[in-house]
């Protein structure tokens, strides 16, 4: 693997080089810190903007119902599977499914699994899946952990510890609230992780499961419950991702509601109109457009990234009528999307899988 | 080999550091790292970065040098953002 790894990259310092004859200057893609702040007594709605390091590119060979084969020899088996050390996603690279993730359940050499979430990759709603010699680029990564996020033990720990899990509806402590964007309902329980002195992450009702190496997927926020009146701030060193990025939005059954936790994938504010959350294409965006201002269906709710306190509402709700954004009856298509924050998409009615495109960041030369 | 974003702490402060391989045998080639929190800063504008530190060499071929430089702008009180990129130009006789 560490062959492949230093293959691909040297494909790339080649490529740069050879440009360089003709161009004179290049540069590699940005990387660096970004600081995600948890304000004192509050719940905050962050993301993690950036991306670890690269661990394999390289070409499909061959696509299964739930696999693909990459031209990658050499990768020992179970190498991307979950374990103790983190997990791992594949990114489409090119092709029709450019910029979607999907978790790598396990692999056997190149073969991987993914989670699909019961999508035939054979017959994908985005399109053909290109196979061989001139197969679409795959890249695998490994996703940001709480532990990686918050700490791995007492020495690192961003958050306040605890002493035993807390019990009840509430949790009057230091947390990380994940949300279940997989499970239907609005206002869902999310996954409540505090860290529990002497044992590491621990959510209630599961006291003997690690979740040091939870991952936390990207384009997903995560909501940081802090105690403390002051507030606690985390440092994350990554990449910037060079990729466009695609959010997969399940399907809605007749009279479903579903609330989905989203956030930007790349370091880059966006407005509302740029961002690809509503599409006048139908299987794009993942917003639908309502009728008018009196019969709103799909929104985006924002939180007040200032205000204090917990189980805070959304301070805005932002919709599509016709093809533009508004808030109430006032024009929102200007309104920006911060980069690190997370927003809630409150969805209503039946719908087919949709796909949220979030196009890749364009550099100044 | 692209560039490895990391941190070293130096004076109690964290400091963004890239670890970059460097051709030795061609001098027409430049590397520079520079710094920005900016990314939508044109690359001309962002700082260069000098303070080069102690690095690893092992299981280098004889014609590839390891190098690391070091931001020059502590994370702490620091920007809510910064970068780092690696910047390779050729000089005219290359």
């Amino acid at each position: 693997m560490k062959t492949l790894l230093r293959l691909s990259l040297g494909l790339f310092l080649l490529v740069t080089l050879r440009g360089l004859r003709a161009q004179t200057v290049a540069a590699t893609p940005p990387a660096g810190y970004w600081k995600l702040t948890a304000r004192g007594a509050s719940d905050s709605m962050l993301s993690a903007p950036l991306v670890k390091r690269s661990a394999l590119l390289a070409r499909v060979t061959a696509v299964g119902q739930d696999t693909i084969t990459l031209a990658a020899d050499g990768v020992a088996d179970g190498a991307y599977a979950p374990g103790s050390g983190g997990s791992y996603y594949a990114q489409f690279v090119s092709g029709a499914l450019e910029g979607l993730c999907c978790r790598i359940l396990g692999n056997v050499g190149g073969e991987l699994t993914l989670a699909t979430d019961g999508e035939d990759l054979r017959s994908h709603a985005l399109g053909v899946i290109a196979a061989g010699a001139a197969g679409d680029l795959v890249r695998i990564r490994p996703c940001w952990t709480v532990a990686d996020v918050f700490g791995a033990d007492g020495a690192t720990l961003q958050l306040d510890a605890v002493a035993d899990l807390p019990t009840g509806p509430y949790l009057a402590s230091d947390a990380i609230l994940l949300p279940d964007n997989g499970a239907p309902g609005v206002e869902k329980r999310p996954l409540t992780i505090s860290y529990v002195t002497g044992a590491g992450w621990r959510a209630p009702g599961s006291p003997l499961t690690d979740l040091a190496a939870q991952p936390l997927p990207p384009g997903v926020p995560f909501m940081v419950r802090r105690q403390r009146a002051d507030p606690v701030e985390m440092v994350l060193v990554g990449y910037v991702s060079q990729e466009p990025f695609q959010l997969r939005i399940l399907a809605l059954a007749p009279g479903e509601d579903r609330d989905v936790a989203v956030a930007l994938a790349h370091p880059v504010d966006r407005s509302l109109a740029d961002s690809g959350l509503f599409s006048t294409v139908a299987s794009s965006g993942a917003i639908t457009a309502s009728p008018d201002a009196l019969n709103v269906r799909d929104v985006l709710l924002e939180f007040d990234p200032e205000r204090r306190g917990f189980a805070l509402p959304p301070a805005r709700r932002f919709h599509v009528v016709g093809a533009g954004w508004h808030e109430s009856d006032a024009a929102a298509d200007d309104q920006i999307l911060q980069s690190g924050a997370g927003y809630l998409l409150r969805l209503r009615g039946e719908r087919a899988v949709r796909y949220w495109m979030q196009a890749a960041p364009v550099w100044n030369p | 080999m692209l560039p490895e974003i990391g941190v070293e702490t130096v004076d109690g402060r964290r400091y963004l550091t890239l670890t970059y391989r460097r051709r030795t045998d061609d001098s027409a080639l430049n590397y520079e790292v520079l710094g920005s929190e900016d990314l939508a800063t044109p690359l001309s504008n962002w700082a260069v970065q000098s303070q080069t530190m102690t690095v690893n060499q092992d299981g280098l071929s004889p014609d590839m040098e390891r190098v690391k430089v070091r931001d020059s702008v502590a994370i702490e009180g620091g920007p809510l953002h910064r970068y780092l990129r690696l910047r390779v130009t050729q000089s005219d006789n290359g």
